[in-house]
């Protein structure tokens, strides 16, 4: 069994064992029932978040492979996994966050988000009725609660409260979803079957240019005219292709092109030179 | 991204003071008393989808805690519900929703500082925090022997402007008409107990 340096080592990226390492989090695990049965608290909550912060760089490695095979929205779903390990984590492991490549992985999981084609979501309206506290399971309501805050960790766990019960008013299609994994698919009108209708090139361009998980690369969102001759003919009324939302004859329709979202990447390692073209727009 | 969000603040007089939210006829007495006597009370959004529920946004019990650990040895708070009628209402987005809440004028610089605290904590999980959006609706009430100025102020918009706006609408809130507040309906009488 390693120590909590030999972990720390390897969540750093200073040792040939992955972070995927699945013995990595029963070791873990099993360090802090040590330090919670000795009352331990502060190396219990510092071991909930060296646990966390494997979770992050796993989900990280997950879903980089899940990207290289072309499953573009598991990719997607785990990235959002990421993002929630982060957030759970921040407020208590801020001063660790670039240490552990966990700004790494935060600043390339925001950049990916930004290039998938994902732009509405669907989301439930959930009316929670009641609910528990997640460390010690008691029934918590608004005026009498157990004591335990949401967001801290007791024991080396983090609390939240589990919904006992609810009830679902409705539905909308949204932006900015709190659940990112609530993509609208097409359904195959014969087959019944879910088709994955998005347009994933920007995503493709940059898989094609990223051979490894830790080579760092940024990008930067500009606006860039497009030959109008690149759209469908354009009637005055249909709406503009720039997606501001407003008819075409009132937005893109007296420029020369389409002004639309485009990208420049910037990757710092050498690319082969058929590959060296870092610009995109779709 | 390359999207701008507009911020949307909003000022306008109403009747919804603390009178008004102690005569809810879904509370029972003694927390009708204790919403007319308290200084910073949470409330409810009523309807919501026609549905015979009173809501309060998702991780309101956090705040409700976090205003009562600071505020408690100081100032009352409370909120327009009963303990068993609270629900929470989890809707789409990301965004940091407060609700609703009715203040005491004299307690609003400090309530204000504390919102301002409290959206800064929520926003600490947020990997791109300045795009965070924010809202909640501040009624600011100025008690005055039997009547009431009560101003709402309504602020839906990024968390970068919120503070400035806030602010600069309580700064302005003495322009506000008077609004008269409607006597609450008279509590039922208690009954004789029978010897």
């Amino acid at each position: 069994m390693r120590s909590i340096d030999e972990i720390k080592a390897i969540l750093r990226g200073e040792s040939a064992t992955s972070p995927a390492d699945p013995d990595l989090e029963k070791e873990v695990a099993a360090l802090k029932t040590v330090a919670v049965a000795a009352n331990d608290q502060a190396f219990a909550k510092h071991l909930w978040c060296v646990g966390h912060t494997i979770e992050a760089l796993k989900s990280y490695l997950k879903a980089y492979r899940q990207l290289q095979a072309r499953e573009f929205f598991e990719g997607w779903c785990t990235l959002e996994q990421v993002e929630l390990a982060l957030g759970r984590l921040r407020p208590h492991f801020r001063d660790h966050w670039a240490e552990f490549r966990l700004a790494f992985i935060e600043k390339i999981t925001i950049a990916i988000q930004s290039l998938y084609p994902y732009r509405l979501f669907l989301s439930p309206e959930l009316l929670e009725e009641s609910k528990i506290c997640s460390i010690c399971k008691k029934p918590v309501t608004v005026r009498i609660t157990c004591g335990h805050k949401i967001g801290e960790v007791y024991d080396g766990e983090y609390c939240g409260r589990i919904i006992t019960k609810f009830r679902v008013l409705g539905s909308a299609l949204v932006r900015d979803p709190v659940q990112k994994y609530s993509v609208p698919f097409n359904i195959d009108r014969e087959t019944r079957q879910t088709v994955d209708h998005y347009n994933y090139s920007t995503v493709e361009y940059l898989l094609c240019r990223w051979p490894e998980p830790w080579l760092n690369w940024d990008i930067e969102w500009t606006k860039a005219l497009h030959p109008k001759s690149r759209f469908r003919p354009l009637s005055r009324n249909d709406k503009c292709p720039c997606e501001s939302n407003k008819k075409y004859k009132k937005c893109c329709f007296s420029r020369e092109g389409i002004l639309r979202p485009h990208v420049i990447f910037k990757f710092h390692y050498k690319l082969s030179p058929e590959l060296e073209t870092t610009e995109f727009s779709n | 991204m390359l999207e701008q969000t507009v911020s949307k603040i909003t000022t306008e007089p109403t009747n919804q003071d603390l009178n008004y939210w102690a005569s809810r006829p879904y509370l029972r007495p003694e927390t009708q008393e204790r919403v007319r006597k308290a200084e910073v009370v949470l409330v409810p959004r009523e309807g919501f989808r026609d549905q015979e529920v009173r809501t309060f946004p998702v991780r309101t019990e956090e705040f409700y805690d976090f205003l009562k650990t600071a505020l408690s040895d100081r100032h009352a708070v409370d909120l327009a519900i009963e303990d068993d009628e609270y629900k929470e209402l989890a809707l789409h987005s990301a965004l940091i929703e407060l609700g609703g809440m009715v203040v005491l004028a004299v307690v609003v610089p400090v309530v204000v500082n504390l919102i301002s605290d409290y959206i800064n904590r929520r926003a600490e999980a947020s990997a791109k925090k300045d795009e965070l959006k924010v809202s909640f609706d501040l009624t600011v009430v100025e008690q005055n022997q039997g009547s009431a100025r009560a101003i709402k102020i309504a602020y839906n918009g990024p968390i970068t402007d919120f503070l400035p706006a806030i602010l600069n609408a309580v700064a302005e809130t003495p322009r506000v008409v008077v609004v008269q507040t409607p006597p609450p309906p008279a509590l039922p009488e208690a009954k004789p107990e029978s010897k």
